[in-house]
């Protein structure tokens, strides 16, 4: 079945920050959102870790936790490669997202982050959907947000919101930061003036 | 909040770059901030430190594709020491960062000639084929390598890496444990080696998980994944032991766990980190699925 | 309550140290007077001596903070980026390169390149397309 994937606008920024904010690593995240139809709507994500090989532990526990507040709106996971020129899918992100499949039941999405489109004059989206079809993944559909929402991701860019990003590997080194990021997304939603 | 680095004094700046130099930390946007903002302002007040400062700026110009600011720190620095290996280092380590890497190649080949104790060189020669994505040959350049210098713990990280990459666990997690034998009181290591063991799967290698994180914890009573560490690893061996009594012995050690991880994060205040609570509620359900199995 | 009992040893074998320590000073002064010369302490000072300090140790091992072990780690509140990160092998194609206007060019001849050589790779199958002139004119650029 060929999935439509919207990201909102807060998701999506906070996926950018993220890469921003570990710029010569790799980096995997979890996607919330809902699923109707063939459409599926990614309302929001929990950055989990800034290396391209994430180990089992902490992604066991990440998941855990994020299922046991999520429940069955957990609908996939997130990476970017370390190298810009790599556009490979990344096995340990394909993976987790196999585990989520099992763990919610339901069919899961992966979501690429292409680092060449990051320059603020790049008018294409940024974010590259694939969904499970058989054994591999297939890329599918991007509804993409336009330009009035990549104005106020520079925006938030430009006033360096990365730096008060905070993954789950930040929590388990300091568990004073919060990684499901509540205060710096009213943050987003108020610089870059987002419908959240 | 985070700290604005534009606005901390000249003492303080000077501290953190001292500070993030010897701890080895990858903050090159903030370095170069600093620089930039508070510490060129007066860079005589540095004394002899302006001329590490310096190799500290360059090298995170390198990373953060200011090459402008880079070219200007080597070039003070070759004023300084017209004939340094360690300036002409920068030098090649600038055309790496233009994809020179031939040029780049040429002049470490020549450094290693001329002076073949200095492991810094080699050591660039292998990220020469790492920036071009040339794993494979980079896993047999360091082998090559760790059979000289065998004590060096950074190359043995960098190899568990390229492993990591390779999807080779098991031989990452070899390449980690002559890192422990370098350094038996890093906590990390052994964390990170629990970690790799737990991802291998398999009865012997999550047992040998458990003594990792134990030790961590044992050497590092703060350190919170080797807590959690030792929560995953006893939840999993009472889950799929086939012996009762150990299956007992790992219920009991998980729920002390959770009891040290409930401590840990009933210290956190709500405001500093509003969803501690739902993680705490976590824990305790955690807590009621193990003590009922 | 069990800190008073190890505080109140503490103190009373303090207390008795000092009487011992008097005690040798009078035991010497009194040999000193009677033109005795000076080979042992009484026994009775000694046991003294001996078991008020052991009843010292004792008391201040339960009031001082708890024991650590000997082998720790010396950098308890490093992050998992300073303990892994390997700086000598640091390489630049990151994604500030890829946002950055300087190398956008870089790329873009590259790009070409790329496309030289396929065009290349489809008409001629001996030709060698190593692209010099690009890089020269990369060279120039610097």
């Amino acid at each position: 079945m060929k999935h439509q994937v919207e990201t909102q606008a807060l998701p999506y920024s906070t996926i950018i920050l993220h890469c921003l904010k570990y710029p010569a690593k790799g980096v995997v995240g979890l996607l919330i959102g809902a699923k109707k139809g063939d459409k599926v709507t990614v309302t929001g994500c929990v950055p989990l870790c800034h290396e391209s090989t994430p180990l089992a532990p902490p992604l066991e526990l990440a998941t855990s936790l994020v299922h046991a507040k999520f429940g069955a709106s957990l609908v996939g996971v997130y990476f970017s490669n370390a190298m810009p020129s790599d556009n490979s899918l990344n096995t340990y992100a394909t993976r987790l997202a196999d585990r989520i499949s099992s763990v919610t039941s339901s069919p899961s999405i992966l979501i690429q982050v292409m680092n060449e489109r990051l320059m603020s004059d790049c008018d294409q989206d940024r974010l590259v959907a694939y969904e499970k079809d058989g054994d591999n993944w297939k890329e599918t559909k991007t509804i993409f947000q336009g330009s009035n929402f990549l104005r106020g991701l520079q925006a938030v860019i430009q006033k360096k919101l990365y730096r008060e990003l905070a993954d789950f590997e930040n929590h388990l080194d300091n568990p004073d930061s919060d990684f499901y990021n509540t205060s710096l997304s009213n943050k987003l939603v108020q610089v870059a003036e987002f419908r959240a | 909040m985070e700290t604005d680095w534009t606005q901390i004094s000249y003492d303080d700046a000077r501290q953190t770059l001292k500070k993030w130099r010897e701890c080895g930390v990858r903050r090159s946007e903030e370095v170069v901030e600093i620089w930039e903002h508070v510490v060129s302002r007066s860079p005589s007040s540095l004394g002899d430190e302006l001329w590490v400062v310096l190799e500290q700026v360059c090298i995170a110009g390198l990373d953060t594709a200011r090459v402008d600011l880079a070219q200007d720190c080597i070039d003070q620095l070759h004023v300084q020491f017209p004939k340094s290996n360690r300036v002409l280092k920068l030098k090649a380590m600038q055309l790496e960062a233009t994809e020179h890497y031939q040029k780049a190649q040429e002049i470490y080949e020549r450094l290693v000639e001329e002076d073949p104790n200095n492991n810094s060189f080699r050591k660039r020669k292998v990220a020469i084929l790492l920036a071009q994505g040339k794993r494979l040959e980079a896993i047999r350049a360091i082998n090559e390598y760790l059979k000289i210098f065998l004590n060096d713990p950074e190359a043995w990280l960098q190899l568990s890496e390229l492993f990591l990459l390779e999807n080779d666990v098991a031989k990452a997690a070899h390449c980690l444990e002559e890192c422990v034998l370098i350094s038996p009181l890093n906590s990390m290591y052994l964390r990170r080696l629990g970690d790799l063991r737990y991802t291998q799967g398999g009865a012997e290698n999550v047992e040998l998980a458990r003594a990792y994180y134990e030790r961590a914890v044992k050497i590092n009573p703060t350190d919170l994944r080797s807590q959690y560490g030792i929560l995953l690893s006893n939840n999993l061996i009472a889950t799929t032991s086939k012996n009762a009594s150990e299956k007992k012995k790992a219920g009991v050690a998980a729920v002390e766990a959770i009891d040290n991880l409930v401590n840990r994060y009933q210290k956190i205040s709500t405001k500093k980190n509003p969803e501690s609570d739902g993680i705490l509620n976590c824990l305790e359900a955690m807590k009621t699925t193990i003590g009922s199995k | 309550m069990a800190s008073t009992i190890y505080r109140l040893i503490t103190i009373v074998s303090l207390l008795s140290l000092l009487h011992c320590a008097y005690s040798a000073a009078q035991h010497r002064f009194y040999l000193r007077l009677t033109e005795q010369p000076f080979v042992n302490l009484p026994a009775d000072v000694v046991a003294q001596t001996v078991i008020s300090l052991i009843a010292l140790i004792y008391g201040t091992s339960f009031l001082a903070n708890p024991f650590l072990y000997i082998k720790q780690d010396q950098h308890p509140e490093r992050t998992c980026d300073e303990a892994l990160n390997c700086p000598s092998f640091i390489t630049f194609d990151n994604r500030t390169k890829a946002m950055s206007p300087e190398f956008s060019m870089l790329r873009a001849l590259k790009q070409q390149q790329r496309s030289q050589e396929n065009v290349s790779r489809g008409t001629h199958s001996g030709r060698v397309s190593e692209a010099v002139a690009p890089s020269e004119t990369v060279d120039s650029h610097e």
